[in-house]
């Protein structure tokens, strides 16, 4: 059997899985190497415990208990030292799990028809985007809806288009957290208002959601929760009084996002026909699937898609954040005319 | 009075004679065990194998503290006699059926969710009729709340090769096991490639394809947030009243048809070769015979066998006989067989 007797220079060098550290010896001394072994831990408790059957020798205890508090202390010392970094790492990175701050935290995506719209037209809609987004630190995505037409089944219905966009703006932008999406013919009218304190933080949200109301005015049987606490709340979202208004909205760069798009996307809700298009799929996957209501927040239309022409509630006032020129592209209205009455009028970026 | 080894001893009672000697007991015990230390080893590592093993010593007791990881849901009582008389081969079916199951569960310390699918109201009409499937996994995923992977087996499958551990046989190497991609095994002929695919997702759902495309027989599906959203969109009415005509297969073809066009489906999904998890008798798939990729072939010991379809023109009670009778006998004649795996 073998049988050694532990030395300084072994501490160093035997380590418990080596070939050497066999030792079961019963007249051994407490032999470990510097970590010692479940077995060996047992075996010294197991000695301690009876000592009518093997006692240590007196050298041996001092020597076993001076070896157990400096390997105590050093195990305290490791995690000392782990504890400091790690607070060290949290302050210095925020929040652990997005240590990839790739990105603005905000997107603006905008999707720009190019077919029936003239190009100096669309020409100040960016500028108007860009010099938000400027002005918040916040990125913009802009892509032509063109560029999509592939992927849908009709191309004529053009609200479609945007969800494509919507998804790939998610996908090129991974280390952003809020994307929003806001239609060609709208003009933001107060860029001094930054996104995070307007809408997004919990509690301006909290007291901007409008609880209990019916997914479909005016009186659909399925009415948007009144208890989820906002900070679960992944789509925001204005209703005017026909329903949903997919004009201006807000994503959250998440699992239920995609799935939320992607599902909205499919092509069998496309076929449906459905009387208004991409906003009566969303009514649709609202009321049919509680996994999508229940992270949709409601908010009062004025607050990020008033209607210059509106009545009561949507009406666009002095102030208001982006007006919206939303169905313009009727024959009773014209875009453009509208569009310079309120390109005039714009606020500007106060520095 | 005091005894020898300084315990009180009063000759009178018999209560306290039998007290103290209960009470000399733990000490006698430590002084055998100590005496004995080789001994003491031995039933501490047989204990903790016992504990901590994945497929136990065979009779030995286990303690499955860590495996209700997996449940098995079984599904039984198709149809419940409804629209088709229960015999005594069905009965009997089921009963094999089960009683496999359960000892495969026992052996390995899953836990065994049997659920009944006879018919019900709800789903009268054809309304939902055969989506019964997601809400029974949706019932079990509440029943069974820190488990984490759900396997559903349909009633008439045969689990061949006990010894195997869901862990050995699939979740140990998950990502070998497994393939994302269509490119190389297409049965259905669905898109290889649509936009928006994030292949770097955590599984979710891990599904073999047959002959005729994906296989809900026998298949993996895990908790998580994903997994809730597509229990909920699994069914839709738009989804089911455009084409629930074409889709034979119900929830299956609904998966296939979601797999084809949501990005976020096949960012989670996975296919696992079907003789893995699913392998077929002769009689499924009939124009495919000689694939080797369908069939279950006893001599490489595939894991799961499952009769799929043979309640239409064949014969269910038949087959589990002789699927019983084979597994018996395989593990008899290599009952080393899952230690040189």
């Amino acid at each position: 059997m073998h049988f050694s007797i532990p030395s300084r220079s072994a501490h160093q060098t035997t380590l418990p899985g080596s070939p050497s550290f066999k030792a079961k010896s019963r007249a051994s001394p407490h032999r470990t190497g510097y970590a010692p072994s479940l077995f060996a831990r047992l075996r010294s408790l197991i000695l301690h415990a009876a000592p009518s059957t093997q006692s240590s020798t007196a050298p041996e205890k001092k020597r076993q208990s001076s070896r157990r508090t400096t390997l105590s202390v050093l195990v305290i010392v490791v995690f000392a030292v782990a504890a400091v970094l790690l607070t060290i790492m949290y302050v210095l990175f925020g929040n652990i799990a997005t240590l990839d701050p790739t990105g603005p935290h905000v997107v603006l995506v905008l999707g720009l028809d190019n077919t029936k719209y003239k190009d100096d037209y669309l020409a100040k809609i960016v500028e108007n985007r860009k010099e938000y987004a400027d002005a918040h630190g916040y990125g913009l995505y802009v892509r032509y809806v063109s560029d999509f037409k592939n992927l849908v089944h009709d191309v004529t219905k053009q609200g479609w288009l945007k969800l494509p966009l919507m998804r790939s703006a998610m996908q090129e932008n991974p280390g952003s957290t809020y994307f929003w999406y806001l239609d060609q013919n709208a003009i933001i009218m107060n860029p001094n208002l930054d996104i995070e304190s307007h809408i997004t933080d919990v509690k301006r949200l909290n007291s901007l959601v409008l609880r209990d109301v019916p997914v479909v005015p005016p009186d659909s049987t399925i009415r948007t929760y009144r208890h989820v606490p906002a900070d679960r709340m992944k789509f925001i979202i204005a209703q005017d009084h026909e329903g949903f208004q997919t004009g201006s909205f807000i994503l959250k760069n998440e699992e239920y996002s995609r799935y939320v798009l992607d599902a909205w996307f499919d092509k069998l809700y496309q076929e449906y026909k459905f009387q208004k298009d991409e906003k009566g799929a969303l009514e649709h996957l609202a009321q049919w699937h509680p996994t999508v209501l229940s992270k949709i927040a409601i908010i009062p239309q004025r607050i990020f898609n008033a209607y210059p022409n509106g009545v009561g509630e949507s009406m666009y006032q002095d102030g208001d954040f982006v007006a919206s020129l939303s169905g313009c592209d009727t024959p009773e209205r014209s875009c453009l005319r509208e569009f310079e009455r309120l390109w005039d009028n714009r606020g500007r970026v106060v520095n | 009075m005091k005894d020898k080894d300084g315990y009180l001893f009063s000759p009178a009672s018999r209560t306290s004679r039998m007290l103290n000697r209960l009470r000399r007991l733990p000490t006698r015990l430590r002084q055998v065990l100590l005496r004995r230390r080789i001994l003491f080893v031995l039933l501490l590592v047989v204990l903790c194998y016992s504990i901590f093993a994945n497929s136990g010593v065979p009779f030995f007791p286990r303690f499955p503290w860590g495996s209700s990881k997996f449940v098995i849901i079984l599904a039984v009582n198709q149809g419940g006699g409804v629209m088709q008389w229960k015999g005594p081969k069905e009965w009997a079916v089921e009963r094999t059926s089960i009683a496999n199951k359960k000892a495969y569960a026992d052996r390995h310390g899953y836990h065994l969710a049997i659920q009944d699918m006879s018919i019900k109201k709800r789903y009268a009409h054809e309304w939902r009729e055969s989506w019964e499937k997601v809400d029974v996994i949706r019932q079990t995923m509440k029943q069974y709340p820190k488990a984490e992977w759900f396997w559903w087996l349909d009633l008439h499958t045969y689990i061949m090769e006990p010894s195997i551990s869901l862990e050995k046989q699939v979740f140990n190497r998950l990502d070998n096991n497994t393939y994302r991609s269509l490119i190389d095994y297409n049965p259905l002929n669905l898109p290889v490639e649509i936009p928006f695919v994030d292949s770097s997702h955590q599984i979710n759902l891990i599904v073999p394809q047959d002959c005729g495309g994906f296989n809900l027989g026998s298949f993996l599906i895990r908790r998580s947030e994903w997994t809730d959203f597509l229990l909920d969109i699994w069914w839709d009415p738009v989804f089911y009243e455009q084409r629930h005509m074409q889709w034979e297969h119900k929830e299956q073809d609904a998966l296939e048809h979601m797999y084809s066009n949501q990005a976020w489906i096949r960012s989670g999904t996975a296919f696992i070769p079907q003789r893995l998890i699913n392998s077929f008798p002769d009689g499924a798939c009939a124009e495919q015979r000689g694939d080797k990729r369908i069939f279950y072939n006893q001599n490489e010991h595939d894991f799961v066998v499952n009769m799929a379809g043979c309640e239409w023109g064949r014969d269910c009670y038949g087959e589990m006989e002789h699927f019983k009778k084979l597994s018996a006998s395989l593990q008899q004649k290599s009952w080393w067989w899952p230690f040189s795996k």
